[in-house]
């Protein structure tokens, strides 16, 4: 009897939002006939007509279009039940035991992300056509009992033996969140009186997510129970756990590696960009890096209008379970491995993901983006430095005229012109202080310079480095020291140039 | 007080820092001239009081006649005391323009004065890249230039202790040098036993090795606190040891906030400080190098503890001089100074 009531409670909800909105818009409508009647035209009538003008596109967009995603908006590559079997029977396999109908599109997107969604119609009313996508990041991080915990749970989102008005209340929520979202979206042109229905809408949505918050979170821990129950207690637990974990190492990987060397127009080959993923995980002292990360307590805060409850609340709930006795699948393939082949999908996925960005990059292998990083950022540390020992000695900017710079007693004249950092600007320093702080910038200037140099005459090279960020430097250890002696002796507060000099007027630098 | 005016509630009558609240609680307004003070306007923060041999070494310096300043140091050689005054102003000379320092260093390579004071002044340069803030608060070129800097003067030090084994004052560098880079408290009590064999009453020495055991530095309550009873226990009356008690008050005894506040300072453990303090200053020989810095403690404390006519009697021996702690450690000396100065006019009145 209860249930009923509530089934009836979010109806009455859902078609309560369609009247608010047939109320907002005939109220308007009917303001603005009687103004037109009553008063003419005139300025009062024709800013009411605006404003119900705008009441029916917000109104008409939140509802109708809201909820559909576009599959040109997805950021993926589909995988076709022809192309990938393996994968649609797994994933086939899992919807049948979760008791709920498959995708009828799977989508391969290179996020930490698995989601199962239907684009539905009238504020979830009426289902839709379901589809799934799912993160090639968690390919290649779960082993295939974590990866099917995961994809249990998203299936278990569409009604599951535990609760079957979840589909109702999921859509619902879905729904008036991608109202409030169409609604809110920032345009080009601000409509009058937008504001005020994107209020409204905030208003009912807190409502609806109020009155299905509990349902939506046992939902989850329902799903979470139908992903255990599959795929193992273990598993599930496990794989809850790695999602924070790999959300960072992927982050990581993204700006360390994968994009690493875009700005200076190289990427890594296709199936390279985040296939690398994969290798970076392997990497010894990576791991022990993301077994930190492991344990370090979960301090992630949920929104207050997530349906998941904290990963920790979660975990905990699996935990209460009866052990099943399923082990942790430790077998060390990972779920990448069910692709027909991956290497292909991953390199589509990634074109399709940097589809802008890729365009005009020139592919590489690792290596030797390590190397052209390394060399450009050497340059651009001695960038600011070049250009005031260009603009003092009127010359093309090498380590010859820096040398002489100093030795005609330029060198003070030399450190007030590089950029002052905000220590020198914060304190407002002079004289001696002032001269300090800019040899504090001056060090990593004149490193970056002298290694550039070593770089191009091929006395020092990067190479690729799953551990190291931005590569490991390889150059002779007495050629490292000499360099640091010769930045060191200048920065030292009676400076020597002698060392500089030595290796300025050296015949290997010369070029 | 018959000159004094009646400050409107919100107004400001002066200088912001020359009114004081009056014990009856009205904020007034004071001229330090009417009472034969300096004005705040005319006080020097760059000395703690006049010091005419200290002027010579510094007019020398400034001209580049180092055979001068070094002239200068010399007698002073046995008083580790006054000499490393003398070597700690030198070298706040040399953060500002070393050229003298290095034309005296390249001219007498052997003289240890030249080495004290250029390391010492490193030791100055590098606090003046790092500045005194709380250290989560210093940027990391801060540190950078801090470390870069600091790191040099040891060997600094070193030389100088080499030139003349009987200084103490290279091993106060380094004792400094100690604080800034971290080093444990073994090789700390290293320095100190060689630094306090050389001058076993010396403030200098013992205001450096306060500030190692700080808390916020290397030490912590305990070992700040023993290190202060130890300091004033050992003291021959006359040593003007007992004002290491009152920085170790000011730095880690008083409450910031009231009531606790007030009440500290007009609390038994101030007091007897102060008691002990005076008596020292009493028995100090006439001239002795941190006279005037002692009699500015005394002078900020007695105000705050409201002995006001004692406060007076410091404040008038110190008149015209505002350059030393602790009005150095707020952001204005000067005006801090007159500040006080007047709240113990007013009080007195």
């Amino acid at each position: 009897m209860r249930r009923y009531l509530y089934v009836g409670q979010v109806l009455g909800l859902l078609v309560g939002f369609y009247l608010v909105c047939a109320l907002l818009v005939g109220g308007f409508v009917g303001l603005t006939v009687a103004a037109f009647a009553f008063g003419g035209v005139n300025r009062l009538s024709l800013l009411l007509a605006v404003v119900t003008l705008a009441a029916i596109f917000v109104v008409i967009r939140g509802v109708f279009v809201s909820t559909h995603v576009r599959t040109r908006d997805i950021v993926g590559v589909e995988a076709t039940p022809a192309a990938e079997p393996a994968l649609w029977a797994r994933v086939r396999h899992l919807a049948q035991q979760v008791g709920t109908r498959a995708p009828r599109r799977i989508f391969l997107v290179p996020d930490v992300n698995a989601a199962v969604w239907e684009n539905t119609r009238l504020l979830g009313l009426i289902p839709g056509r379901r589809q799934m996508m799912i993160g090639v990041p968690l390919l290649m991080a779960l082993p295939p009992a974590q990866m099917d915990a995961v994809l249990a749970h998203e299936l278990g989102h569409y009604g599951n033996r535990d609760t079957r008005l979840g589909g109702l209340v999921g859509r619902a929520r879905a729904g008036v969140m991608g109202a409030v979202r169409a609604a809110g979206r920032r345009r080009k042109v601000e409509l009058p009186g937008a504001v005020l229905f994107v209020a409204v809408f905030r208003w009912y949505a807190k409502i609806v997510l109020g009155v299905t918050q509990e349902a939506s979170r046992a939902q989850e821990l329902a799903a979470d129970r139908v992903a255990g129950a599959i795929a193992g207690r273990a598993n599930a637990v496990a794989a809850l756990g790695e999602m924070r974990v790999i959300d960072a190492a992927y982050d990581f990987y993204l700006d360390r590696y994968a994009t690493a060397g875009l700005r200076i127009g190289l990427l890594p080959p296709p199936p390279e960009v985040l296939g690398g993923f994969t290798a970076l995980l392997a990497d010894p002292s990576r791991r022990a890096e993301l077994e930190k990360v492991r344990d370090e307590p979960d301090t992630g805060k949920s929104d207050p209008y997530d349906s998941h409850p904290p990963t920790t609340e979660r975990i905990a709930a699996l935990m209460a379970l009866p052990d099943d006795g399923v082990p942790p699948d430790a077998s060390g393939t990972r779920a990448i491995a069910v692709l027909s082949n991956p290497p292909d999908l991953l390199a589509r996925v990634a074109l399709r993901a940097l589809e802008k960005e890729s365009a005009g990059k020139q592919a590489v292998p690792w290596d030797a983006l390590a190397q052209a990083a390394g060399l450009h950022g050497a340059q651009e540390q001695a960038k600011p430095l070049l250009e005031v020992v260009a603009r003092l000695s009127g010359r093309p900017a090498d380590l010859r005229s820096l040398v002489d710079l100093i030795a005609a007693g330029r060198f003070g004249e030399i450190l007030a012109a590089l950029p002052q950092n905000e220590a020198a600007r914060k304190t407002g320093a002079t004289g001696r202080v002032a001269r300090e702080h800019a040899k504090t910038e001056l060090g990593p200037m004149l490193g970056g310079w002298l290694l550039a140099d070593a770089a191009r005459t091929g006395r020092a090279l990067w190479t690729h480095s799953w551990a190291k960020t931005g590569g490991d430097l390889q150059m002779a250890p007495e050629l490292k020291a000499e360099l640091n002696a010769a930045v060191n002796a200048l920065l030292s507060v009676r400076p020597d140039a002698g060392p500089l000099r030595a290796l300025a007027l050296g015949p290997a630098v010369a070029a | 007080m018959k000159t004094q005016r009646k400050a409107p509630a919100f107004g400001i009558v002066g200088t912001p820092t020359e009114t004081a609240v009056a014990p009856g609680g009205q904020r007034q307004a004071v001229d330090p001239a009417t009472h034969g003070f300096v004005p705040r306007e005319r006080l020097r923060t760059d000395r703690a009081g006049a010091d005419p041999v200290l002027d010579t070494a510094v007019e020398a310096a400034r001209r580049g006649d180092w055979r001068t300043v070094t002239a200068t140091l010399e007698p002073a050689r046995p008083d580790p005391d006054r000499y490393f005054r003398l070597v700690a102003d030198l070298a706040d000379l040399a953060v500002e323009d070393e050229s003298w320092l290095y034309a005296w260093l390249d001219g007498a390579p052997e003289d240890a004065n030249a080495w004290c004071v250029h390391a010492h002044a490193l030791v100055r340069l590098a606090w003046r890249l790092r500045t005194a803030a709380p250290a989560p608060d210093v940027l990391p070129e801060q540190w950078k230039g801090f470390l870069r800097v600091l790191n040099q003067a040891p060997e600094a030090a070193e030389r100088a202790a080499k030139l003349d084994p009987g200084l103490a004052a290279p091993w106060i560098s380094l004792m400094s040098c100690a604080q800034g880079l971290d080093w444990d408290h073994d090789r700390f009590r290293g320095i100190w036993a060689e630094v306090v064999s050389r001058g076993p009453h010396s403030v200098a020495v013992h205001q450096r090795a306060l500030q190692y055991w700080l808390p916020r530095w290397h030490g912590s309550d305990e070992l700040t606190a023993g290190f202060v009873a130890d300091t004033v226990d050992r003291a021959a009356p006359g040593s003007l040891l007992t004002g290491i008690r009152l920085e170790y008050l000011f730095m880690e005894r008083v409450p910031t906030s009231d009531p606790q506040r007030s009440a500290f300072l007009r609390g038994t453990e101030l007091g007897q400080a102060l008691d002990a303090a005076l008596a020292d200053l009493a028995a100090a020989p006439a001239g002795h190098p941190y006279q005037a810095r002692h009699r500015h403690w005394l002078a900020y404390f007695l105000t705050k503890a409201g002995r006001y006519p004692e406060a007076i009697e410091q404040f008038r021996a110190v008149d015209g001089f505002a350059g030393a702690w602790p009005w150095e450690l707020f952001t204005d000396a000067a005006g801090t100074f007159a500040a006080t100065r007047a709240e113990a006019i007013l009080g007195s009145g």
